[in-house]
């Protein structure tokens, strides 16, 4: 007796507040255009905040009140843009190709003491982690961390990017103490950059590393024409059309590298 | 009329539900951080338990109290959960329609009402507490006006640390909850307000 008055009080309520939630539900239903959701599901769902907004989610329903460009989604590229372009309507342009390139080329660190800190960047940075160069990475791989799509690799130097699987989100700049990630735009399939941010004079940028740029302004006058520019003894490639090429820059240090499609990896040339 | 005063003010300061009894602790800290979306989860928190007390007094002493009713005492679980998830959906479509920016700020925490214990809990000490109907409905929105009060102050005092400089490890949840222990130590000043 006992079990058929539960089982019926239970079907009971269950019936009367699902007849009571499906009235209210037809006073306050919100229509939700279907191409949003569409939009959102070839999206790629990473939320890593590139195009500028918050979630994937937020930018499908910008493209649909058409306030923004769909060419802003960095992890898609040209491939999700077509498919974008289907579902809208809109024309797709030829989505910009960014990077991220580490400003530091260290193979071997000078140290000046031992450091016995937490193993991340931020803990380090805070004391400098006894390294000589001031300017430096750290190597333990904040930015590694931060990476959601697996880019960037810890290795006994710099940390190494995987050209193709970053997309140049921009989570490793913020994550990296010392500043040494920067976006880059990607051009013919390559990316031609300074690995250092030492900003002392060469004769210091000397003594604790080998490889830092010491502002000699080699590259300004051998490469093309506004290619490199030189400050605070810091050479920095800037955005050029014409094709650089680095070994005839002869750079006496040898920090201008160059990150391409072709190779997949960082090449010290 | 004099206890009914009691049980309110017993509900919002004294046996606060967040600082006294710790119910509720997920949305506390999942929502805590700014005071606009905080007060609008105050406020659904507050509906959804009014009403809770007021549905489920009648349910349990009609329907499944032993003394009163059919003789269900185990169903008082299932039903009370019954009825607090069928009051979120409705607060949920609610909000939808006419706060859309409350629905998104609250996110996930707005369906986790549902399970949020000092719902649950209210409804049973309700029950435990053998309160009237009007007891237990003041009962219920004194525990939600509680709710809302503290988690409001805990927005306030979290968005001041947004211009604090605060070491890196404190930052987020265990700033919050050395907040919340803090706030509860001062709670307590209020235990001598009622006798008991």
């Amino acid at each position: 007796m006992e079990i058929l008055q539960s089982i019926l009080v239970l079907v009971g309520m269950g019936l009367i507040s699902g007849i009571l939630l499906a009235v209210a539900y037809g006073k306050l239903k919100v229509d939700e255009d279907p191409v949003i959701e569409k939009i959102t599901e070839v999206l790629p769902g990473l939320n890593c905040g590139a195009c500028g907004y918050a979630s994937c989610g937020e930018y499908a329903s910008a493209i649909f009140q058409k306030l923004t460009d769909i060419g802003l989604c960095r992890a898609g590229g040209d491939a999700l843009n077509e498919k974008i372009s289907e579902i809208t309507g809109l024309a797709s342009e030829a989505a910009e190709v960014f990077k991220a390139v580490i400003h530091c080329g260290v193979k071997e660190r000078k140290i000046l003491a031992e450091y016995d800190g937490p193993r991340d960047c931020l803990s380090a940075s805070l004391t400098g982690a006894g390294l000589a160069c001031r300017y430096g990475c750290f190597g333990y791989g904040d930015c590694v961390n931060a990476c959601p799509f697996g880019a960037l690799k810890v290795t006994s130097g710099v940390p190494e990017l995987d050209f193709n699987l970053c997309i140049g989100c921009g989570l490793c700049v913020d994550a990296c103490p010392r500043d040494l990630i920067e976006i880059k735009k990607v051009l013919k399939d390559k990316i031609v950059y300074v690995a250092c941010s030492n900003i002392q004079s060469a004769k210091l940028t000397r003594t604790v590393c080998s490889v830092g740029c010491i502002g000699c302004k080699i590259c300004e006058k051998r490469a093309v024409e506004g290619a490199f520019k030189v400050e605070n003894f810091l050479a920095r490639a800037e955005a050029v059309e014409e094709e650089i090429d680095i070994p005839a820059i002869k750079c006496p240090t040898a920090c201008i590298h160059e990150m391409s499609n072709l190779d997949a990896g960082d090449s010290a040339l | 009329m004099s206890s009914l005063l009691t049980i309110f003010i017993s509900a919002v300061l004294v046996n606060n539900f967040l600082l006294y009894y710790f119910l509720g602790i997920c949305s506390f800290i999942g929502v805590s951080s700014k005071m606009e979306s905080s007060f609008g989860m105050g406020m659904a928190t507050t509906f959804v338990m009014t009403m809770t007390a007021m549905i489920t007094w009648p349910l349990y002493h009609y329907l499944i109290s032993p003394e009163t009713g059919l003789n269900l005492p185990f169903l008082e679980y299932v039903i009370f959960i019954l009825v607090i998830a069928a009051l979120v959906q409705f607060v949920e479509m609610f909000l939808k329609k006419f706060f859309h920016s409350l629905y998104k700020a609250l996110g996930i925490y707005l369906p986790l009402i549902t399970t949020n214990c000092a719902i649950l809990g209210m409804a049973l000490f309700i029950v435990i507490r053998d309160y009237n109907y009007l007891e237990s409905i003041v009962f219920g929105f004194g525990a939600g006006l509680g709710f809302t009060m503290v988690i409001v102050i805990m927005a306030g005092i979290r968005e001041e640390y947004a211009y604090s400089p605060v070491p890196a490890v404190f930052r987020g949840a265990p700033l919050a909850l050395l907040t919340a222990g803090m706030l509860a130590l001062s709670f307590m000043g209020f235990s001598g307000m009622i006798a008991p």
